[in-house]
């Protein structure tokens, strides 16, 4: 009796096995393809870009190497927002002219460049803050 | 047989002469046998049949848990040989593409793409010596990265989560300490060729923590000292980094 026991918990265990394996096996191949991922990835970026958790939002699309075209206008605001906190960094540092004019000109630029209609708004803040 | 009582022939196994009715002994006799071997074959039969199932299921077990353990064990052989086969490849690869990688290492750094170049060079293989300059850069430039992600993340905190919580605050301070300091161990000696990327970092960061944070140079002398920033004095220069920048 206890040998068949056993015998029928080894066959479990092998079972068990097969399938972590087999599911393991087919999460890579669909982590592969990608498609919900993204998806996933497009709502979390949202949730940040509505927030204007813009920080936040940056280090996620670095994280998740989120650089395909979906992810343009989360870059645009995210590189908008960038250089806005680093032209009031040097706006307050003594000597650093150069790099406020440098910031300034890039903070113009993304105004006048701006692809996506849902960031003109925020550049537009950041324009009319160094004009 | 023959009847003992009328003479009349009958079979041998019946039990009562079928004409004068008179007890037939033999065919008695024959019935209680005819009992007693039915009993003894059901017997045998109950007996063999447990024996039967019994040795039925332990043969489709063995079989069972035989083909279930071949199967674990191939699916493993199998994996462990992808593995395997993969990083052999992606090794002889790498061997083989050394050149072409180097001189990609140095397309990025001419190009200033830092940032990418701080990925390739930390998931190559290159020994130390052929790409010590890249991989200070490397080295650098996450830290540097690092410390702007943590930054910017802080600056667009509210006032209240700002004095609720440091984590942001502290890792960018600790990032910028170690860009500042170069406190890379076997990557210490600034290369030459890498001096203009650190004093364009270390510019930044010093504008960050003079201005923004309002250190002192006492401050930033004690940052620069060589033993390890502990955590109490972290937490000293985060509390000075708040005071700053919660009131403005």
């Amino acid at each position: 009796m206890i040998k068949n026991l056993l015998k029928i918990a080894g066959i479990f265990m092998c079972a068990l096995y097969l399938y972590t394996l087999g599911a393991v096996l087919i999460e890579g191949i669909i982590d592969a393809t990608n498609s919900d991922n993204k998806a996933d990835l497009v709502n979390a970026c949202d949730s940040y870009y509505y927030d204007g958790e813009y920080g936040r939002l940056r280090d996620y699309l670095i994280l998740y190497d989120a650089f395909d075209k979906e992810f343009d206008k989360y870059w645009e605001i995210v590189d908008g927002y960038a250089d806005y906190i680093q032209y009031e960094q040097w706006k307050v540092t003594e000597g650093a002219d150069e790099m406020v004019e440098d910031y300034e000109k890039k903070i113009r630029d993304n105004y006048k460049n701006c692809q996506f209609e849902t960031n003109k708004r925020i550049l537009e803040k950041y324009y009319e803050a160094i004009e | 047989m023959k009847c003992k009582n009328c003479g009349a022939n009958y079979k041998t196994r019946e039990l009562k002469c079928p004409y004068c009715n008179t007890e037939n002994l033999i065919g008695k006799i024959w019935m209680v046998e005819r009992g007693a071997a039915e009993l003894e074959y059901e017997k045998t039969r109950k007996e063999l049949g447990k024996k039967l199932s019994t040795y039925t299921i332990n043969r489709i077990l063995n079989r069972t848990l035989l083909i279930f353990a071949l199967a674990c064990f191939l699916a493993t052989v199998m994996v462990i040989g992808v593995i395997f086969v993969q990083a052999m490849s992606m090794g002889m690869k790498e061997v083989r593409d050394t050149r072409k990688t180097i001189k990609r290492f140095e397309k990025l750094y001419e190009e200033g793409r830092y940032s990418e170049l701080t990925k390739e060079v930390m998931d190559s293989n290159i020994g130390d010596d052929e790409i010590y300059t890249y991989k200070q850069v490397a080295l650098m430039t996450y830290d540097y990265d690092e410390y702007l992600n943590n930054k910017y993340i802080y600056y667009g905190m509210s006032t209240e989560e700002k004095l609720e919580d440091d984590f942001y605050l502290e890792y960018a301070i600790k990032h910028s300490v170690n860009v500042y300091k170069m406190d890379y161990n076997n990557y210490k000696e600034l290369n030459t060729k890498n001096q203009a990327l650190y004093d364009m970092y270390s510019k930044e960061i010093l504008s960050f923590w003079k201005y923004t944070l309002k250190f002192t140079d006492e401050d930033i002398e004690f940052m620069k000292k060589e033993s390890y920033l502990s955590s109490d004095d972290l937490k000293g220069l985060i509390k000075k980094a708040k005071e700053a920048t919660c009131n403005d």
